[in-house]
């Protein structure tokens, strides 16, 4: 049991951010978005934990209040011993070393005024880390790890590609040397074909730096592939958490269900069973009562739009909140 | 980047001409001692109200005074009372405009409200006032063009920081943990510049106009020092025969604020990548 406590990088629990909505010419508050209500789940070091879900369920909210980039509602997140949402002005500075975040567009996540060098070595120079020709080497020597080369470094990033980009911004997020990287998104807005070269770089870093992630997809493929569990989010909660082999193979919730059944097959012309969700999905605003899945749940039974299901281990290591399998 | 700006600026072939005006008027103003054998102040009373000829080729006035030589070192006073109130102006306005819109919260607030405020004033009148009270020379004129003119580039530089600080670029540079000045500085300044720059380029010809008024009416640039406007003014009484005092300045005036229209207005469809 000691080991598993040492081990652990992140714990988040009870996390809320709700989103007042003001209206009127008092913009007084009349109501709130449930972006994240009420999540809770751990990371291990050297881990892996994909976060999956539609757009609008909370996903990116989740990864921006983790790095305080907004502020939490209510609950707490323990990295490496510290409770992130507690921490004075002066350790988050230091806190936000050891936790960087690599975004979806690539596009809008460089300076299209600074050159490479500028962006991926100002963490340096500002944090007093290196100077002069010591913060080139290492500059050098980051962007050769991410697959770019010297010549890149005075160039601005509108001279490169989307997957290029992807490394600058990757070789911007280790420049700290970080214990944490989360990937909102991160391979998104790429290519098929650069989306797998920049997954496998990602997993390559990752051994190499000895970083844990958490990765944010809506793309269960990308998911698979790169982690070790898997949280799905709807509306706000996470709905199952497993390990990512046992989460493919057998799936406890409905709405894992439906989400596994939209993969495309790989082999072409093969039939698939897909479960199609009826409806849309419901406004963050008013969350329907009860399970919040209900209203487009095929195994919809009385109880579930009365009470809300228990998250809970149903096997070793697999979580699930649904009445129907409990 | 810059070399696309450029070909984009160079297929407008009025804004080209604007530009050509204005490093010609420049190269006068600088040079102007070397353009001209007169000297702008040399009073010859032999030589009074002659109209244009090849020797004075914009006539002489009142005090047999070269006008040309006139017209020549009032584009200096007009030029660098553009120039420097505009900039001016620019430098307040980017510096308020980006606190509020980066701050945001209370400060916004403040600092908004006291745009509407200077905004409310006739700017003019305001003008009028505060030369009065002052001493009217060129840098009061400068200085109270400034204070009257930064409001509209407060507002523009704080919608497009709103913008901009919620970029992703904004969003990684706070995970670094990069300072909040070095974040306005590095990431949000400088690229919100690009209708600064148009801004401030307008902002020079609504200075020249205005400068020209104060001159006119005695309130800017005192005589002996020639500017446009107290040229305007001189000529004013004896238009119905010396009608050259009261043209050449007059087209000076015209042609400048034209060209720094015309380049400015290229520079708005230049940066504009969506007028690509």
């Amino acid at each position: 049991m000691m080991e598993s406590a040492n081990s652990l990088l992140l714990q988040v629990k009870n996390l809320k951010k709700y989103f007042p909505v003001r209206s009127g010419l008092l913009s007084r508050i009349t109501g709130y978005v449930y972006a994240v209500d009420d999540i809770s789940f751990k990371l291990k070091k050297g881990e892996t934990l994909g976060l999956v879900g539609e757009s609008g369920c909370g996903k990116s909210t989740t990864a921006r209040v983790i790095l305080r980039l907004l502020e939490p509602t209510a609950g707490t997140a323990v990295f490496d011993g510290k409770n992130i949402f507690e921490l004075p002005p002066k350790d988050l500075l230091q806190l936000r070393r050891e936790m960087q975040i690599i975004f979806q567009d690539p596009y809008s996540s460089l300076n299209p005024r600074m050159t490479v060098a500028g962006i991926v070595g100002e963490a340096l120079s500002y944090h007093k880390i290196a100077k002069g020709s010591e913060k080139t080497d290492r500059i050098v020597s980051l962007l050769e790890r991410v697959g770019l080369r010297t010549e890149h470094l005075k160039r601005y990033p509108h001279e490169f590609s989307g997957g290029q980009r992807q490394r600058i911004g990757i070789a911007r997020a280790l420049a700290l040397k970080p214990k944490l990287i989360i990937g909102d998104e991160p391979v998104s807005a790429l290519d098929v074909s650069v989306q797998a070269q920049v997954l496998n770089l990602l997993m390559e870093l990752q051994h190499e730096f000895e970083l844990s992630y958490l990765i944010i997809a809506h793309d269960l493929r990308v998911v698979e592939h790169i982690s070790d569990r898997v949280a799905v989010m709807y509306l706000g909660k996470i709905v199952e958490m497993a390990s990512a082999a046992e989460l493919y193979r057998e799936p406890l919730h409905p709405y894992t269900e439906a989400l596994l059944s939209a993969i495309p097959s790989p082999v072409p012309g093969q039939k698939k069973q897909r479960i199609l969700l009826p409806g849309d999905i419901p406004s963050p605003m008013a969350p329907p009562p009860g399970c919040r899945f209900h209203t487009r749940c095929i195994h919809r039974m009385d109880i579930c739009d009365k009470k809300e299901p228990d998250y809970q281990e149903i096997k070793p290591g697999h979580w699930v909140a649904c009445h129907f399998r409990t | 980047m810059l070399k696309i700006i450029l070909r984009q600026y160079i297929k407008n072939k009025l804004a080209v001409a604007g530009a050509g005006v204005i490093i010609i008027l420049t190269f006068a103003a600088v040079f102007s001692p070397l353009l001209t054998q007169y000297d702008p102040d040399e009073i010859n009373l032999a030589e009074i109200y002659k109209s244009p000829s090849w020797q004075h080729p914009f006539g002489t006035d009142m005090n047999g005074r070269d006008v040309f030589a006139r017209v020549l070192f009032g584009a200096r006073i007009s030029m660098s009372v553009g120039f420097i109130s505009s900039g001016l102006a620019g430098l307040i306005g980017v510096l308020i405009g980006a606190f509020a819109g980066f701050f945001g919260g209370k400060i916004d607030n403040i600092l908004m409200r006291l745009v509407d405020l200077v905004l409310c004033i006739p700017s003019f009148f305001l003008l009028l006032m505060v030369i009065a009270m002052l001493e009217p020379n060129i840098y009061n004129v400068m200085i109270v063009i400034a204070i009257t003119s930064w409001p509209g580039l407060a507002r523009m530089v704080r919608a497009e920081v709103l913008s901009v600080r919620e970029r992703e670029y904004v969003q990684a540079a706070i995970a670094l943990g990069i300072g909040r000045w070095r974040i306005i500085w590095r990431h949000i300044i400088p690229n919100v510049m690009a209708p600064v720059f148009v801004a401030v380029t307008l902002g020079v010809a609504a200075a020249i106009l205005v400068e020209s008024g104060l001159s006119f009416l005695g309130l800017g640039v005192q005589p002996p020092t020639p500017s446009w406007g107290n040229i305007l003014a001189q000529g004013r009484s004896v238009m119905q025969f010396a009608w050259w005092m009261t043209l050449f300045p007059g087209l000076a005036i015209f042609v400048t604020v034209l060209g720094y229209n015309l380049v400015g207005e290229g520079l708005r469809d230049a940066l504009d990548p969506r007028l690509r």
